[in-house]
């Protein structure tokens, strides 16, 4: 309590005793709750990555986790995962940059509704947009019909072969996580491209560059810290996705996080489900420490 | 959990109360008056004598096996609670319980190969066949950690619209026939019968199939590698039933209890096959260290009688468990029995002993297979 009162006169801040010292009561029953209910938790999954070995893995110098070195199938798993997280967040990026920039550029009445569009998606249960996926996209559903008006004449041509596959596959899983992970590449594009100067833009133009030189050569690097923070934040999100891909890929897309409940609930293979689980642990923080010194963090939620 | 006498009281006075029956000041009191009660009813020995909880994977389950099992057994034994709980043992779920010390769970609605995995894992009670009668289980149904309770099959089913009796697919080999019978179909995403299944697609007979050895497995990995395009995976009962709705599939390897499902409530829209369906038995498991103790034996020889099992499978599709129980079913219901003499006879019974052994590495192989 003294050091922070102390501190408070530091800053020049009238020194008013006492508070401190409860605001940190306050903060006490959430960081009980973090303590007991997540690290503890964690620190279990995490010995048991090490203490429990699955099949044969006791013998192997790195335990478990030699697997993610040696067994083919998991490797084809993590590299799928890897895959469809790639992609996912190219073309989520990508979208959302073109409905960020917009936001930023059309009136505020536009603006309100591009806006709500946005949350409103952001709002619906993951659930329920991967069911209305499947609804509009398998076979006989009237998405499907109408995109496959499309494909007709590319069979016709002999261009491509067989049925198309809109759901129950990785387009299935794609479609729906690009969906999903939309508002999480808008929003903090939006947030960063709000605090772009727009003289800048035009004090390029009035030096004699282009409308797209300016665009390529000002107005990117600017946004480029958003960029960089929805393209991690996008990724490490579509790392852990379970229901869209479990319903909208028919069974064939198999990523990391079903594969750690099916060795946890179906297999009872705990060391291996552990080991992945620390896998992605690690792999995730490792993510955000490269974002957090790329970008500054505040400056992605505009809180800065 | 263990306290449903206490509950029931409570439910009772909050229904009181809400028909008018009581004032809320009564109810407060007496809700008061019962906080008092725990130390003295809650302890164990009180829960052992007087509540078993059945767990089951929810749904029209509680309430089918409410009517059938425990209803019957509480009228009988007064005193004892039998409770259905639909909170879905799986065998993650039923370690953790172990595991961590605070079980609250009696039975569970398990199956066989499970049983077997889950007792050599030692996290399960061996079965006290002083009790339960081996005799009233189908030959191989009575195991260790396991007591079976109820039979259903893996059955393949097709689309009438798109096939008629004689056009019908009418064994696996023709499931794999993606030539001559074109269109997307499906297959559990879970291993078991999968093997048996595409061991038959390739040709064998059905008494060919067992043992499984290594090169079966490679045949059968491969025969379900030939058609991958051509297959969804279902993960639970009720996807199985949008994919028949749908139609977004032609046919399919369904558990039967699903497709009949299905053709009630669509008049015949599906219909299947009992040959070389692969029969497989649920199973009643207790954990260790369950709360009800012994107290669990009785009322699990109880779900042996014949009367209850024809009960449980009128309502739910389950096919009785005990042989005696087949000349009790309506003669209008033969077609659905999958332990029908007539329909058992087509069928192949699953090796349990073989997923206890290999589930674990088998299961793997098949998600590695799928998803590559």
């Amino acid at each position: 309590m003294a050091n922070a009162t102390l501190a408070a006169q530091a800053t020049g801040r009238p020194a008013r005793a006492g508070l401190p010292s409860v605001y940190w009561l306050l903060l006490l029953p959430p960081i009980i709750l973090i303590v007991f209910f997540y690290l503890v938790p964690l620190a279990q999954i995490l010995t048991i990555s090490f203490t429990e070995f699955d099949a044969d893995a006791a013998t192997a110098p790195l335990g478990n986790y030699s697997m993610l070195f040696v067994d083919e199938g998991i490797q084809r798993m993590l590299l799928r995962t890897a895959w469809v997280c790639v992609i996912t967040t190219f073309l989520t990026v990508v979208l959302g940059y073109i409905v960020a920039y917009a936001m930023v550029n059309v009136g505020p009445r536009q603006r309100t509704l591009l806006m709500f569009g946005v949350l409103l998606t952001f709002w619906l249960s993951v659930l329920i947009r991967a069911f209305a996926w499947i609804i509009l996209l398998r076979n006989r559903g009237i998405g499907y019909e109408a995109v496959d008006l499309f494909y007709q004449p590319l069979r016709d041509l002999g261009l491509v072969e067989g049925r198309l596959r809109l759901v129950r596959s990785e387009t299935g899983v794609i479609i729906g996580m690009v969906h999903f992970m939309l508002p999480y590449a808008i929003l903090p594009l939006f947030a960063n491209m709000q605090g772009i100067d727009q003289r800048v833009l035009l004090a390029a133009r009035g030096l004699g560059a282009t409308a797209s030189g300016t665009f390529w050569r000002v107005w990117v690097p600017l946004s480029f810290p958003g960029l960089i923070g929805a393209l991690i934040l996008v990724f490490v999100f579509s790392l852990g996705f379970f229901v869209t891909p479990a319903l909208l890929g028919g069974g064939k897309v198999v990523m990391i996080a079903e594969y750690i409940w099916f060795s946890m609930e179906q297999t009872l293979r705990w060391g291996l489900a552990t080991m992945l689980a620390t896998t992605i642990l690690v792999a995730t923080l490792t993510l955000i420490v490269i974002m957090s010194r790329v970008v500054d963090l505040r400056t992605m939620y505009g809180a800065k | 959990m263990r306290q449903p006498s206490r509950n029931d009281i409570q439910r009772l006075g909050e229904a009181l109360h809400r028909t008018g029956r009581i004032d809320r000041r009564q109810l407060l009191a007496g809700l008061g008056a019962l906080a008092a009660l725990p130390p003295m009813m809650s302890s164990k020995a009180w829960a052992q004598a007087k509540e078993i909880v059945l767990v089951n994977w929810g749904g029209d389950a509680i309430e089918f096996m409410d009517t059938s099992f425990a209803i019957p057994y509480e009228e009988e034994n007064p005193g004892i609670d039998v409770v259905v709980d639909g909170g879905g043992p799986s065998q993650g779920k039923i370690r953790a319980m172990v595991e961590s010390g605070a079980v609250t769970w009696d039975i569970c609605d398990s199956g066989g190969g499970s049983s077997i995995q889950l007792g050599t894992g030692g996290f399960i009670r061996e079965i006290d066949y002083d009790v339960v009668d081996r005799k009233k289980f189908f030959p191989g149904m009575d195991f260790k950690w396991g007591a079976t309770n109820y039979i259903y099959s893996f059955v393949l089913a097709y689309d009438t619209s798109e096939y008629d009796t004689d056009s019908a697919p009418k064994s696996w080999k023709d499931f794999f026939n993606t030539k001559d019978f074109p269109g997307l179909r499906s297959m559990r995403k879970d291993v078991i019968a999968v093997p048996e299944v595409a061991l038959m697609g390739a040709g064998l007979a059905k008494e060919e199939v067992y043992p499984i050895t290594p090169s079966k497995e490679k045949l059968a990995w491969e025969t379900v590698k030939s058609i991958l395009d051509d297959l969804i995976f279902w993960a639970s009962g009720a996807e199985s039933q949008q994919f028949m709705r749908s139609q977004e599939v032609v046919m399919g390897c369904f558990w039967n209890t699903r497709v009949k499902a299905i053709y009630d409530e669509t008049d015949g829209m599906w219909d299947w096959t009992w040959n070389q369906g692969i029969v497989l038995p649920g199973a009643w498991v207790v954990p260790k260290n369950n709360p009800a103790g012994d107290a669990v034996w009785p009322f699990i020889a109880s779900t042996q009688d014949p009367a209850r099992q024809v009960k449980l499978f009128e309502l739910f599709g389950n096919a009785p468990a005990n042989p005696a129980a087949a000349p009790l079913v309506p003669p209008e219901l033969k077609k659905f029995n999958a332990t029908d003499p007539d329909n058992y006879a087509l069928q192949l019974p699953v090796d349990n002993e073989w997923y206890g052994e290999n589930i674990a590495r088998v299961g793997k192989d098949y998600l590695d297979l799928i998803s590559s």
